[in-house]
């Protein structure tokens, strides 16, 4: 089969799962992304409540919420604000679909060489998570944090990174890992 | 350094270069120039043409919304669809290949890559008028990943054309 054609086989067929599987998936990888956004909390005045899938408020599908309370110091016992960052389930999807439709139908010699890549591919995919769905998900603290401290309408780092990513840096940080893990699985393979 | 890798370094340098610079249009005339008139008119005036054909309604462009009726489309930034041009810039960027194959790449690819845009935003709008319960699946992932697969065919397509690929085929096999 001809390359392109393979693409677009794979590539309709990862949409398919994405939008079947994307609830489901959002909601197993919910205490992943609590424990990762409690440990990016840890060096912030801020704590993570909670994060859970529910109904969207205008449409039928799910959305994935962070709730946070945000402190003006660290030692102030109670929050001066509790945000909420939200984020569409079938949005969550868009980078672990694009991640390990690359990965599976990357060409491999041998079924070994394809373990490698996942077994390599693994780490990143966290790596990845984390650097997508949990930073633009603690976004609203990274803002209430700012306001807190005088600025009343700031760009911060996170908000810039949130652009980056709904500009198509989800996209492009999804497919450079991918390869990132298929290049390191070549590299390992050609030192052992 | 193995070649995808040099791949990836580079398409995604040049990729927050280009985001970088779009960035830096926030709020200006060329902003508006790109989104409001070279992207959101166009949509409004195909989706009109459409409309004339079959319902008769009308849509009108108010700011960055499309008023279809009672149904409304808020264009924000990042839906318009600019990141698309932008990745597949990068891409072209990044791959090994002549000055002049890649301008001819980049000639097709954007018009093809504003083509998407204004397919996409008009899918959009018909998905939120005429069937809002597939809204969170088409907004959320199938039409901001389609058009970037389409452009990723394309990109296969010109990088074969370009005889480099054998470098990143002979990494792959």
């Amino acid at each position: 089969m001809r390359r392109e054609w393979r693409l677009l086989a794979i590539a309709s067929i990862a949409l398919a799962v994405g939008v079947l599987g994307a609830e489901p998936y959002a909601r197993l990888a919910s205490p992943v992304y609590a424990a990762a956004a409690r440990i990016i909390a840890l060096g912030h005045p801020w704590q993570i409540i909670s994060i859970g899938l529910g109904p969207g408020g205008s449409g039928p599908g799910s959305v994935l919420r962070l709730t946070g309370a945000v402190r003006a110091r660290s030692d102030d016992p109670t929050p001066a604000a509790v945000l909420v960052g939200k984020l569409q389930a079938d949005a969550v999807v868009e980078s672990p679909v694009i991640f390990w439709a690359i990965l599976l139908a990357w060409p491999a010699t041998s079924v070994r060489q394809r373990f490698a890549y996942v077994a390599l591919g693994i780490p990143l995919f966290v790596c990845l998570e984390i650097a997508t769905t949990v930073c633009e998900l603690v976004n609203p603290l990274a803002y209430a944090s700012a306001v807190l401290a005088g600025n009343p309408d700031p760009l911060t780092g996170w908000e810039r990174w949130t652009r980056f990513l709904e500009a198509g840096g989800r996209v492009a940080l999804a497919l450079i890992a991918a390869l990132l893990a298929i290049s390191l699985a070549r590299t390992v393979k050609r030192a052992a | 350094m193995s070649a995808p890798l040099k791949f990836c370094i580079r398409f995604l340098v040049a990729f927050a270069v280009l985001l970088e610079g779009f960035e830096a249009t926030r709020g200006t005339a060329v902003e508006r120039f790109i989104v409001e008139d070279a992207i959101l008119a166009p949509t409004v005036v195909l989706l009109n043409l459409i409309n004339t054909l079959f319902s008769g309604a009308h849509i009108a462009l108010v700011g960055r919304t499309l008023a279809w009726g009672t149904t409304e489309l808020n264009v924000t930034r990042g839906c318009e669809g600019v990141e698309l041009f932008l990745l597949l810039a990068a891409a072209i960027f990044a791959f090994p290949a002549t000055l002049m194959r890649r301008l001819q790449g980049l000639a097709v690819g954007s018009a093809l890559a504003y083509c998407l845009s204004v397919v996409r935003l008009m899918i959009l709008a018909a998905t939120l008028r005429y069937e809002p319960g597939g809204w969170e699946s088409m907004h959320g992932l199938i039409m901001p990943l389609a058009p970037v697969i389409a452009l990723a065919l394309y990109f296969l397509h010109w990088s074969g054309a370009t005889g480099a690929r054998r470098v990143l085929d002979a990494h792959a096999a």
